[in-house]
């Protein structure tokens, strides 16, 4: 099944973030993976990092 | 074709004597906000997957990597790596080059398990707090799989391990 986009990760690009695990919601942010991890401690989420708006080449 | 049985990302081909030849999995991309020729903001598919990672015996965490077949090694952030309780920096050190021949600090590792769909990779990793996505490459996950087949209209990875 297709993903749906997570309206407003627009917002958080170059940034970190923890989405819930019907990746729907975004619940935390940040600028680094553990400052991320901090806010959403003992929650299950998906951590993931928001690539840049222009097009990417990692 | 989906094994009902297992649900429908995950499959078990058999062999004519009944035994296992190989698991798959199917996975999907996942939209990424882009910028188009214009400057809007459209959301693009991107191969990016949901996998868990751990280090050694530790907690698995899960996160998003991209699915990165001209990457030469997997590649994660050094934070993934402090998250994974791993000291980044005690690995061996090896300098990696991006695209446009940038070069950063790596630090690599054994003992990181990926886990997708219930089926776990055990692999290695480079580290480093220069790079900011994780990316799984040709040595340590390409490798790793019998098979990974991008259906980029469909927006499906099938990874078969």
């Amino acid at each position: 099944m297709k993903q749906k986009p997570i309206r407003g990760l627009e917002k958080y690009v170059n940034k970190w973030v923890a989405i819930d695990k019907s990746q729907t919601k975004i619940l935390a942010a940040g600028e680094n993976l553990i400052e991320v991890s901090k806010k959403v401690k003992g929650k299950e989420v998906i951590f993931m990092a928001v690539p840049p708006l222009e097009p990417y080449f990692p | 074709m989906k094994d009902k049985k297992h649900g429908s990302f995950l499959r078990a081909s058999k062999l004519k004597d009944n035994t296992e030849d190989f698991q798959s999995s199917e996975v999907y991309y996942s939209p990424f906000p882009q910028q188009d020729k214009n400057g809007k903001v459209v959301y693009v598919p991107k191969p990016f997957i949901n996998l868990a990672v751990n280090y050694k015996r530790g907690e698995p965490r899960v996160i998003k990597a991209l699915v990165d077949s001209g990457a030469d090694f997997n590649l994660f952030p050094g934070y993934v790596g402090d998250l994974l309780k791993i000291n980044v920096k005690k690995g061996s050190k090896r300098n990696a080059v991006g695209i446009g021949g940038m070069q950063i600090e790596s630090f690599f590792h054994e003992g990181v398990g990926i886990f997708i769909e219930g089926h776990k990779i055990e692999t290695n990793a480079y580290f480093s707090y220069q790079q900011q996505i994780p990316i799984l490459g040709q040595n340590g996950f390409f490798d790793k799989c019998n098979t990974v087949t991008f259906n980029r209209k469909e927006e499906e990875i099938i990874i078969t391990i």
